[in-house]
């Protein structure tokens, strides 16, 4: 979780994703069925002309290049921030997310279901610091007494560093699970 | 939102009420969980653009330095003319442009539920969930933990259980499990259950 824009990249494939559209589909219709472009050849023709023999193009073509570069190095550096280790930061007052975690995971104890738990936390663009619990567990976990004892312990937790984060429990198989025995007397 | 298994906790966590600004706050996390960034396929797309106006740029600097190499670069470009050069490659780049623009439009979402607790954004994976019914459908329903398989998707569960010949499986109850099972996870949307009794091809029946 981080505070990238959702719809930002959603825009931005929208647009990438038309130009190469409209250039696919204008080299198709160039090679295929020239005569198509027959009524805007003119006003081609003369750009052409204008920017003739290599140039111009190399200046245009050059231009975009490097605007493109820069915008994919403005975009990445962008993706992902907002992720914190001050899970709390109030009035001179930081608690490590690392504490937080450990407190987690006290809450959470023991169950022969739950193989570990991790806490990050991170600050939204809007709103106070958010903390995200995620909790791995085994393969046929009672997800039920799972997530009940997970979200317990979630608001034990925010009970007892005392500060309301908004949290996100998340449950899942995890990596480990895939290679983990199940727990079954065969 | 539903009732809440545990009464309030004191003061810091006050019941969250639908429509209050946490609830709104919560949603919004609880959204951004069950969706695609998308942030890795902007970035790949951004790459792919600089990647081809890139090599275009190297084309076209190699034509006006007349390197040795310039006209038969020139000559790359132009051959987009001709319909058996152009065409593929016109293709190849519409299909680029329409893969971009369905992953802009998709919903993207992610094989997760979102389940409702009150105060917090739980999320449970959709493996989770279905090694879950798996389990209890296979237990309820008196057939070994292996021979159960469950497809979780949006809408439903929905369980398989390959019983040996002459040890009937209890789809009802294996039924009755998964289903009592997903109303104490209480699944932010409605999910179907179905458990069928799948049979067991002979040669498993070797035992």
């Amino acid at each position: 979780m981080s505070r990238s824009s959702r719809s930002w990249n959603r825009i931005l494939l929208a647009v990438v994703g038309l130009v190469w559209l409209a250039v696919g589909a204008l080299v198709v219709v160039r090679a295929g069925e020239p005569g198509l472009l027959a009524s805007v050849e003119p006003l081609v023709g003369s750009a052409t002309a204008a920017l003739a023999p290599v140039g111009g193009w190399l200046a245009i073509v050059a231009a975009l290049a490097v605007l493109a570069l820069a915008g994919l190095v403005l975009h990445a550096s962008t993706r992902g921030r907002g992720r914190t280790h001050d899970a709390v930061a109030v009035g001179g007052i930081v608690v490590d997310d690392r504490t937080v975690e450990d407190a987690y995971r006290l809450a959470l104890g023991q169950h022969p279901d739950v193989l570990g738990a991790s806490v990050a936390a991170w600050r939204p663009r809007r709103g106070e610091t958010a903390w995200r619990a995620s909790v791995r567990v085994r393969p046929g976990a009672r997800v039920d007494e799972v997530v009940d004892r997970a979200a317990s312990a979630a608001r034990t937790v925010r009970e007892q560093v005392g500060i309301d984060a908004p949290i996100v429990v998340h449950v899942t198989a995890g990596v480990r699970s895939a290679l983990s025995a199940t727990r079954r007397a065969a | 939102m539903a009732a809440v298994s545990s009464p309030s906790r004191g003061a810091v966590q006050a019941a969250v009420t639908e429509g209050s600004p946490r609830a709104r706050v919560l949603r919004r996390l609880e959204r951004r969980e069950l969706h695609r960034s998308r942030s890795g396929a902007a970035i790949v797309a951004l790459v792919l653009t600089v990647v081809a106006l890139g090599g275009l740029t190297a084309l076209l600097v190699a034509a006006a330095l007349d390197l040795a190499w310039g006209a038969s670069a020139l000559a790359i470009v132009e051959a987009l003319a001709v319909p058996a050069v152009g065409l593929p490659v016109g293709a190849g780049v519409a299909i680029v442009g329409l893969v971009l623009v369905v992953l802009a439009i998709a919903p993207g979402r992610r094989a997760r539920h979102a389940v409702v607790r009150d105060g917090l954004a739980v999320v449970v994976d959709h493996r989770v969930l279905a090694s879950a019914a798996s389990r209890a459908g296979a237990v309820a329903g008196h057939v070994a933990p292996d021979r159960a398989r469950t497809t979780v998707d949006r809408r439903a569960v929905r369980v398989e259980l390959a019983a040996p010949a002459g040890y009937p499986a209890d789809a009802g109850s294996a039924s009755d499990a998964v289903r009592g099972m997903l109303d104490r996870l209480q699944p932010r949307t409605p999910v179907r259950v179905q458990v069928a009794a799948a049979r067991v091809p002979e040669r498993e029946g070797a035992r």
